[in-house]
């Protein structure tokens, strides 16, 4: 952890960092190679082994692939958003990709709560559904 | 001048939304190109120019008592299958001609899109909700679905001046243009009120 504490100081402005470092949310921050250059309290909280893992990581699964087929480089800002397991958890992942500054921008959300109930409607929808038939 | 900069920041932050969504949907990274807002004439505003080639639009009215306007989700037909092919999670390759399935979900896909773009849009303006009407689908030569989308604009918004909101996004052959237009009086009328509000 020091070490990604140390790049902070290098690579950011201290007080931008310390702003996401207190964002109840998971906050990731990459370079194109999937190496961190940070990652705040709750999601090192939430993630203990994400540093060690690094991309390997469920919840960085597959992403630096997916990011890879974009040019390093490009000025356009890369949108990337999906669902992501852990645990029993489910995850609204963000992703904002700046290729030009070599960075990706992770933003996360636990939603297992929000999805359990738009399963359960879903059942009831299918339900209802079928009785009209 | 203040009101443009507080303009383009709830558009960007409404687009933004939009796109997230849209990636979602197709379940893939997308490359994002914000454009300018433009406020012109419908007959001036860009729309997408697809040269002479078949291209699909979905048109959705926005009817509301508050903002009429207009969105449009613009593809080359070759994209629309590849769009296709994500939403209705068939093999890449899969979908070679639009039928009522494939109508169905890239009009949900607009839905989904401009819900998503409104949503935040209207809370900014604090407008709570803006409400959009059932969507038009036309395939047809770029020339004409263009001509026939700026007939749709002026049909729904009562207004010479509009703001043209327009981002394109792109990945591997799924590409895409959202042009969301807007009476601009309207518009101008609603930010001056929320600066009379914020200022107290």
């Amino acid at each position: 952890m020091d070490k990604i504490t140390n790049m902070h100081t290098h690579d950011f402005d201290s007080r931008l960092i310390l702003f996401s470092e207190f964002n109840p949310n998971p906050i990731i921050g990459l370079n194109l190679l999937g190496e961190f250059i940070f990652v705040n309290l709750s999601a090192r909280t939430q993630f203990p082994t994400l540093v060690r893992l690094g991309k390997k990581h469920p919840v960085l699964s597959v992403l630096i692939d997916e990011l890879s087929e974009f040019k390093h480089g490009t000025e356009e800002l890369i949108i990337f958003s999906r669902d992501v397991f852990y645990l029993n958890n489910i995850y609204d992942q963000q992703i904002f990709a700046m290729p030009k500054r070599n960075v990706i921008f992770i933003y996360m959300n636990d939603v297992t709560e929000q999805r359990h109930i738009e399963e359960e409607l879903k059942l009831v929808n299918a339900k209802l559904e079928e009785d009209q038939r | 001048m203040q009101h443009n900069n507080i303009l383009d920041e709830i558009c960007k932050a409404s687009m933004m939304k939009a796109a997230t969504a849209l990636s979602k949907m197709l379940k893939t990274p997308l490359k994002i190109d914000i454009k300018p807002i433009e406020i012109d004439t419908i007959q001036k505003i860009n729309l997408p120019n697809y040269s002479d080639k078949m291209i699909v639009c979905v048109f959705v009215p926005i009817k509301d008592k508050v903002v009429k306007g207009g969105s449009s989700l613009l593809f080359t037909q070759k994209s629309a299958f590849a769009i296709c092919d994500s939403l209705l999670n068939r093999t890449d390759g899969s979908t070679n001609k639009i039928t009522e399935i494939e109508e169905s979900a890239l009009k949900e896909l607009a839905n989904i899109i401009l819900g998503n773009f409104l949503t935040p849009f209207a809370h900014s303006l604090l407008i709570g909700t803006l409400l959009h009407s059932p969507a038009v689908f036309e395939n047809d030569m770029s020339p004409e679905v263009i001509k026939h989308t700026r007939s749709l604009l002026s049909k729904y918004i009562d207004h010479d001046t509009v703001i043209n909101i327009a981002f394109g996004y792109e990945h591997d052959n799924k590409i895409g243009d959202i042009n969301i237009v807007f009476n601009s009086k309207e518009i101008n009328h609603l930010l001056q009120k929320l600066m009379v509000i914020s200022n107290g």
